[in-house]
């Protein structure tokens, strides 16, 4: 166990070095001048050459990486040329709403999943299978945009419940921090729902005909103690694989949500700085959004081991 | 103690309907050890599990016949009295012990848990039962044990580990569905002392069911012997091996590989397949591969029917008929 997770740990040593490779290629290899872009149309081609002094940009690629990179390896991501704060500090400041969506999302999206997921498969030889089967028809092909636009506009604008836009801090009071993120959270959610609870409930289809299923049924155990022991408990080990692309696909989603609801997090800083060419911060949120992602698959393939004792063990 | 009466078991498949058992008649009384033997596919594991109807429902369905466990209808009960007889009164151990317990939960556990579902008693004392009961099926080092989880049992020791639970309430009737099959053949040996120990320490009552003649000769005092859903000859062990009056019986005999002195072992397998359950030829269903058959074998279904005592055969050909019939084709057969 301990062992596998240091082989673990130390795997990541090389997947984020590819991808700090990848982030500063696709950054530097986009089309068009930084130093252009930054300074705008009018400027004089003497301002421009300045610029691209100071940022380095004269450099020959590989130095180029070298040096970010030497930085990067000491914790300093650079500078933002917009507001010359560190792109550490920036992303320090701007990752609790980030993180708050995600922690609640995943939350949301468990707590939803889960039962649905437990709900249809105990009910499946009753006469509400066919409703529930056609329910979760529906909610699987209903595009999760509209259902989206739906959750905003009914209980944002029809019945204003819950505020559409800005954010409170959770130190600032956990009431308001819970009011200001339920709605965005809850729409992030909804998105991944089907997914977790799709996979869940075939998993759970799956283990239901296994022979150690049959074992318990034929020790006279209770179907509902069946289903919660053995049935959900041996499902859950696929799921979780799944789980890990899905949290970490709630990241993606934070910047869509966090635009659309305009909340001071990761992903409003990386569109902001976008938009203002603003490239060590955006190769600095890039950078740290993959590390996220590795952390999180990391987690969750521990998770994985203490779900399933034939890898313990191993 | 247990009466199966003209049992049909149908299974509803896309393809069809499977008449997997098909017109099956038997009983158990107490203490005794019976035996299925038949090819794969003919409908012993079916079955086995409707004798506390443990068949997946659907696909299956049982249209005609009643099972009775000490005068109760089993195939009648409500969950709530099923959930009594499973465990409690009838239990059942498993084709593939590596896959018949819970790969993400201890042994232990899966022990308690089959004591409390029958027995109301705390935790601490369930436990210490579930100790007494690895023990008695042979694993060494119980206490520790407990905390193991499947995967690090041999094969061997998981099936003993399933006879442990399956003896956790004393049942009266303990099912074993192949017990050995998946097994290496010296394991299969001790697990079928095992099986006989617990026979004369418990007076538990063994259905055991295989595709293996030599493992109801260790075992059985009485075989049944099945092809495609029906019971086609029925007696004691010496009835079925000296005295067989079938000739599907007698292709599962010669079938048995046999080592001869200076030779390699000899093995005769039956020619063709068993044939579909979903559509039964009109007349004797082993008729296609029968080497005895004659025409009137594709118009009758001859019915189980008694010859000695406690003897009975579903052929054409009376005992005498199949006697002959026999010594020329062995004759025949070996020069
Ligand atoms: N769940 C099921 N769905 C559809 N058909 C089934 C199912 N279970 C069994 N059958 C069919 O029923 C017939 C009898 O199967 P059964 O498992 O009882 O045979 P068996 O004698 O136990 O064979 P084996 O020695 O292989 O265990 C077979 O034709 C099989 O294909
Ligand atoms: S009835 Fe005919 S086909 Fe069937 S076993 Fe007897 S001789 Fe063979
Ligand atoms: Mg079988």
């Amino acid at each position: 166990m301990l062992n596998y997770t240091i082989r673990r740990l130390l795997s990541v040593i090389p997947v984020m070095l590819v991808v700090s490779v990848i982030v500063f290629m696709i950054v530097h290899l986009t089309p068009g001048n930084p130093a252009f872009l930054i300074l705008g149309e009018d400027s004089s081609p003497e301002a421009i050459a300045d610029l691209e002094r100071e940022l380095g940009l004269d450099q020959a690629l590989y130095v180029q990486f070298f040096n970010w990179f030497s930085q990067v390896i000491t914790g300093d991501l650079g500078t933002s040329v917009y507001s010359s704060q560190s792109v550490t500090s920036l992303i320090a400041e701007n990752f609790g709403p980030t993180f708050s969506l995600m922690a609640l999302s995943t939350v949301i999206l468990l707590a939803i999943a889960i039962p649905v997921a437990i709900l249809i498969v105990a009910l499946r030889k009753t006469v509400l299978d066919p409703i529930f089967t056609s329910v979760s028809l529906f909610g699987v092909s209903v595009p999760e945009f509209w259902l989206a636009t739906l959750l905003v506009l009914g209980f944002g604008v029809a019945l204003p419940i819950f505020p559409v836009a800005g954010y409170v801090p959770f130190a600032e009071g956990a009431d308001a921090w819970l009011h200001h993120i339920l709605l965005p959270s809850f729409v992030l959610a909804i998105v991944e729902v089907g997914i977790i609870a799709r996979m869940l409930r075939d998993s759970m289809l799956d283990s239901v005909n296994q022979d150690y299923i049959k074992t318990a049924r034929a020790k006279g155990v209770k179907e509902r103690e069946v289903l919660m022991r053995h049935v959900f408990v041996n499902a859950l080990i696929p799921t979780t694989t799944v789980l890990g692309a899905t949290v970490a696909g709630l990241l993606g989603g934070t910047v869509i949500i966090e635009t659309l609801f305009t909340i001071p997090g990761i992903g409003q800083l990386l569109v902001d700085s976008i938009h203002r060419r603003d490239y060590p911060v955006v190769q600095g949120i890039v950078l740290f959004i993959a590390g996220i992602y590795v952390f999180v698959n990391l987690l969750v393939d521990l998770l994985y081991t203490f779900l399933d004792p034939r890898i313990r063990y191993d | 103690m247990l009466q199966v009466e003209n049992l049909h078991v149908h299974l509803d498949t896309p393809g069809g309907l499977v008449k997997a058992v098909d017109g099956v008649s038997f009983s158990i009384q107490k203490g005794e050890t019976i035996g299925i033997v038949g090819e794969s596919g003919s409908g012993k594991s079916v079955l086995a599990h409707s004798l506390m109807k443990l068949n997946p429902e659907p696909p299956a369905l049982y249209p005609q016949g009643t099972i009775h466990f000490e005068g109760q209808p089993v195939l009648e009960m409500g969950k709530t009295e099923l959930r009594k007889l499973r465990g409690n009164d009838i239990a059942m151990i498993f084709q593939d012990p590596m896959s018949s317990l819970n790969p993400v939960s201890r042994i232990g556990k899966q022990l308690i848990e089959a004591i409390q579902a029958h027995q109301k008693r705390p935790k601490q004392q369930a436990r210490e039962k579930a100790i007494e009961l690895l023990e008695d099926v042979g694993i060494a080092d119980a206490k520790a044990r407990m905390n193991s989880y499947p995967h690090q049992f041999s094969g061997g020791m998981r099936q003993r580990v399933l006879i442990a639970m399956a003896l956790a309430s004393n049942p009266k009737l303990l099912i074993a569905d192949e017990p050995t099959t998946a097994l290496d053949v010296t394991i299969q040996a001790q697990v079928l002392d095992l099986l006989k120990g617990i026979q004369e320490k418990y007076g538990t009552a063994i259905l055991v069911i295989t595709h293996d003649l030599g493992v109801v000769a260790h075992l059985a005092d009485r075989i049944l012997v099945m092809y495609a859903g029906k019971i086609v000859e029925s007696g004691s062990a010496e009835d079925i091996f000296y005295r067989t009056s079938m000739p599907y019986t007698w292709s599962l005999l010669r079938s048995v590989p046999v080592i001869r002195e200076g030779g390699p072992e000899r093995l005769i397998p039956i020619d063709g397949q068993p044939p579909s359950l979903i559509d039964r030829p009109a007349g004797c269903a082993f008729e296609p591969r029968c080497p005895f058959a004659r025409d009137a074998c594709r118009q009758v279904d001859p019915p189980l029917e008694h010859r000695e005592s406690n003897h009975s055969a579903a052929c054409i050909l009376s005992s005498n008929e199949f006697e002959e019939q026999k010594k020329q084709l062995e004759g025949v057969l070996t020069t």
